[in-house]
């Protein structure tokens, strides 16, 4: 079973509360997407379920989608990453609504702080549409600045920006931007179906990504999932036993 | 609108009566609690279960709470309702045993949580419908239902519509943080929900694991709310 015990310091740990944090959706266009068909438009929209960025710069993303339609736009995409050579494409499945989803990975370069950034305070789902990505954000005014300066840099600029409400900083201290995009990974994956617990190595194996570094991952989420219960509730977190496995057989 | 009971024992006569469970030995307490309920009110009783585990836990259960009532189970394999050109009907067993208390009866069928599934799930509700439109009558009909077992993802249009076509709901008492927060959504249709249950519903919504949507404005896991409850369910503690 997932022991969700509190740990000491995490490569992982959540992002601490930024005070003056707003909920905002940002327009971003994309780059051309070749069509799969000449005749084809994409009518429907993919999503963006979950991510991770890992300490390494990879970034491992699920992207889903229902249709033929958005069969063919995520195909296309995963083609031109690949032809690109951007990433690879780690694993494509029907989950249980019958939906596509893939997953892939990337790996940043160093001097790219967008991937770094968005990691951070991206709220999933986020939408794609052939020519645009609709990201919803928790951000501080500094953070926006940085943003905003990032995917201009990237040849992205916003064309929109909506700013919807503040944040309490006690809201956002209890799962993270990125804890949320984790979790949304988890589920991507199947990590939750049919009531068997995927082992921390067996998610790290399908992922690609480090045994130890992905447990401690798992860790952090159920802290900040406890923390949210608790909060909803108004109990108190009371600490789970100390474990050495964070995670049951399989 | 539903009216949230306390307990399966507090169903009154002319009650339909949704009880959420999450595990066999609470779905016994909750049955148990229903014929004490009916002893109380001097109603005569039947219990279907399709399973033999169970029925040995409600055996335990009522031999505890209400030994009076030991003779009232009868174990049926299957899904226990049959298929008529209208749709399906409760169990003939069922139905000839109300027929013969005009005075009222206490009736339970516990099979259909054993059978439901997302295709399906249609199906049942629609079943439930037509039986809510029995009421007004004399009798005590319950419809236990574990509340883990609804596909995530439906489970916000699930639960609200098994509220509907209930006159009253028992919610689990069961600790598991999904369990809670699955049972905000019925919470939030009930007539009568407290005040601490109230304030529960507005940290979930500030919080984003539900919100407000559909033609009604009716509460509704979010997507990150509805990945929560898939991590809460497999990881419970």
């Amino acid at each position: 079973m997932w022991d969700p015990a509190p740990t000491g310091p995490s490569r992982a740990s959540p992002t601490p509360a930024v005070p003056g944090r707003r909920e905002a959706v940002l327009t971003i266009p994309l780059p051309p997407i070749p069509r799969v068909a000449g005749t084809m438009t994409y009518g429907a929209l993919a999503e963006i379920e979950g991510y991770d960025l890992a300490p390494d710069r990879t970034i491992t993303v699920a992207v889903s989608g229902s249709g033929a339609v958005a069969t063919a736009f995520l195909e296309s995409v995963w083609t031109l990453i690949q032809e690109r050579r951007l990433g690879r494409l780690r694993s494509v499945r029907t989950d249980e609504r019958g939906r596509t989803v893939a997953v892939l990975s990337v790996h940043l370069p160093e001097d790219v702080e967008l991937g770094h950034l968005l990691g951070s305070i991206a709220v999933v789902p986020a939408r794609l549409g052939p020519a645009t990505a609709e990201v919803r954000v928790l951000a501080s005014p500094h953070e926006m600045q940085r943003l905003t300066v990032a995917l201009e840099e990237e040849g992205l600029p916003p064309s929109a920006v909506v700013v919807e409400r503040a944040v309490q900083p006690a809201e956002a201290s209890e799962l993270a931007p990125e804890d949320w995009a984790f979790l949304g990974l988890l589920v991507a994956i199947g990590a939750f179906e049919g009531r068997r617990v995927s082992t921390a190595s067996a998610i790290a194996e399908r992922l690609d990504l480090d045994p130890g570094y992905l447990a401690e991952r798992i860790r952090t989420l159920g802290n900040g999932m406890r923390r949210l219960v608790a909060a909803v509730f108004q109990e108190p977190a009371t600490p789970g036993p100390p474990s050495s496995d964070p995670t049951g057989p399989t | 609108m539903t009216v949230l009971v306390p307990s399966t024992e507090e169903a009154p006569a002319g009650s339909h009566v949704l009880s959420f469970y999450a595990s066999d030995s609470e779905a016994a307490e909750s049955v148990a609690g229903f014929l004490r309920g009916a002893r109380g009110l001097g109603q005569p009783a039947i219990v279907l279960t399709s399973d033999a585990h169970r029925l040995n836990l409600y055996e335990s259960a009522v031999a505890r709470r209400v030994p009076q009532m030991a003779g009232v189970f009868r174990l049926v394999s299957g899904p226990h309702l049959h298929l008529t050109p209208e749709g399906l009907r409760p169990p003939e067993e069922v139905e000839a045993f109300t027929n013969a208390h005009a005075r009222g009866a206490s009736t339970c069928s516990d099979a259909i949580p054993d059978v439901l599934t997302r295709e399906n799930l249609d199906t049942y509700l629609e079943y439930e419908r037509w039986y809510d439109t029995l009421r007004p009558y004399v009798h005590r009909g319950m419809c236990p239902y574990d509340v883990t077992r609804l596909p995530v993802d439906l489970a916000s249009w699930a639960l609200q519509e098994l509220a509907d076509v209930h006159s009253h709901v028992v919610l689990s008492r069961d600790p598991s943080p999904a369990v809670q927060l699955l049972q905000l959504l019925v919470v939030a249709t009930a007539e009568n929900p407290a005040a601490a249950q109230r304030d529960s519903v507005d940290r979930a919504l500030t919080r984003g694991v539900v919100q407000r949507g559909g033609p009604n404005e009716r509460l509704e896991l979010t997507p990150r709310g509805e990945n929560l409850v898939r991590a809460l369910l497999t990881f419970p503690s």
